[in-house]
């Protein structure tokens, strides 16, 4: 049996049979997650957002009209969310603390290094604007074609090169200001 | 070959066609300026990629399985729209037109028409206060037929006159009534949740808000109930604590809806 596609599901969803809707969240909610925890730098917050951008796609899924990919259509949603969220509360901390899995073949000095780095990278992204930031998470974390993010930011791929090109290059500065201060 | 700096990134995202890549690749090999900012920038891209990936926890799951139970529940509470009125309903439907350039098209017939009477019959009452009377009808015309539709059997009809009441910027008492009346007693819980949008931006008004907040409890669908304090919590309606928590005690409270709570009274107390 063909496994169905997302917007044959969304479709179904829009239909009345919303139990379908577990299925799109079992595909995605993860990859969603990922991307409102790089955004947001929290992760109990990203959680409540993961179920509020759900809640949006079954109270607004009669506005679902299957010609874009559901999952554009899901991050829109969760841009939206986002930008609902900044707009209530200030909030921009780094993650709180780096995610420390033990490499046992690391020395730990060697550790501390790469724990360290990871924090400064952290920190540097959280300390780039929302909308690079943005772009960057889609194409490095999530995986996503300049097409595909055009979809969801709903502009031309020229504007996404652009502003990918812009962040990476921002962030790069961030970074090496953020390292050099450490180091200091 | 001109400089490649400016397509690294697109290098990187691995969002070039065979061909490109390969051109770049070759100016890479014999431009030291261009091969500096594309090691900088490698270097970064993996580090990134190297970053742990963010994973949600179970709890994610176990809210969103509550939050679509409840949702199928209050679905399954909103009886369907059947009988002789509804076939009346449908009957009548085919000739409202839904365009509302349509709609607006015969309200503006009817208001040449009765401007035309006006002229044609003059009324013994002076000139300016026929004027006055005239605007004052049209100005509640758009409100009339929101609280005319908003009456109708037809739970689409209902809709129509709930999303006919958003683009209104001073809908009168009648009309906020109507809409308060939906969300209290309207049988079908699309009605309600539009009434509950429309209605969001009065609740502020201590008035709204109070009837608001008293419809909370008694609020059969879990779905309508976490639209409602979304509503309350964005607008601030401070005085919705009181009820807010003790619904938060009552056991017979949706969990999906005590999860909206908690975070709703944290909101609150900022």
């Amino acid at each position: 049996m063909t496994r169905p596609s997302d917007n044959e599901l969304m479709l179904q969803v829009k239909d009345g049979d919303v139990g379908k809707l577990g299925i799109l969240f079992e595909r995605y909610h993860g990859k969603l997650y990922g991307f409102l925890v790089r955004l947001t730098n929290r992760r109990d917050t990203s959680e409540d957002l993961v179920q509020e951008v759900f809640f949006r796609i079954l109270r607004y899924r009669n506005t679902f009209r299957g010609d874009a990919p559901f999952i554009a259509w899901m991050y829109q949603l969760g841009r939206n969310v986002i930008s609902d969220h900044f707009r209530k509360k200030k909030e921009g901390a780094p993650l709180s603390e780096a995610e420390t899995e033990s490499d046992p073949d690391s020395s730990p000095a060697h550790l501390l290094e790469q724990i360290e780095q990871r924090d400064l990278l952290h920190l540097a992204l959280s300390k780039l604007p929302l909308d690079k930031r943005e772009v960057l998470v889609l194409s490095r974390f999530q995986g996503m074609k300049y097409e595909e993010i055009g979809q969801v930011l709903q502009c031309p791929v020229g504007t996404v090169k652009a502003r990918v090109h812009f962040a990476l290059k921002e962030l790069r500065e961030i970074y090496l200001n953020l390292s050099e201060e450490a180091i200091l | 070959m001109t400089h490649v700096q400016d397509r690294l990134a697109e290098y990187l995202s691995d969002d070039l066609g065979r061909r490109e890549r390969a051109e770049i690749d070759a100016h890479l090999q014999g431009c030291t300026l261009c091969r500096e900012e594309f090691d900088t920038l490698l270097r970064l891209w993996s580090k990134l990629g190297a970053l742990p990936e963010e994973e949600p926890s179970e709890r994610v799951r176990a809210r969103f399985h509550s939050m679509l139970e409840a949702y199928q529940e209050g679905l399954r509470h909103a009886p369907a729209t059947s009988g002789l009125f509804a076939v009346v309903n449908r009957f009548v439907e085919k000739f409202w037109p839904v365009q509302p350039a349509a709609q607006v098209g015969i309200a503006g017939l009817l208001l040449v028409f009765g401007v035309f009477a006006g002229t044609r019959f003059p009324s013994a009452a002076d000139d300016h206060s026929e004027i006055t009377q005239l605007r004052g009808e049209i100005r509640h015309m758009g409100q009339l037929l929101a609280v005319s539709l908003l009456s109708q059997q037809s739970a689409s009809e209902r809709l129509r006159g709930v999303a006919s009441t958003y683009q209104m910027d001073q809908p009168d008492e009648q009309v906020v009534s109507a809409l308060l009346r939906a969300l209290k007693f309207d049988s079908n819980v699309n009605v309600r949740l539009a009434a509950i949008d429309a209605l969001g931006k009065f609740v502020s008004d201590p008035a709204v808000g109070r009837e608001v907040i008293a419809t909370l409890p008694r609020e059969s669908s879990p779905l309508v109930q976490i639209a409602l304090i979304d509503v309350l919590i964005q607008e601030k309606v401070r005085q919705s604590a009181d009820v807010l928590r003790s619904m938060a005690a009552d056991p017979s409270v949706d969990n999906a809806v005590k999860q909206k709570i908690a975070s709703g009274l944290k909101e609150l107390s900022l």
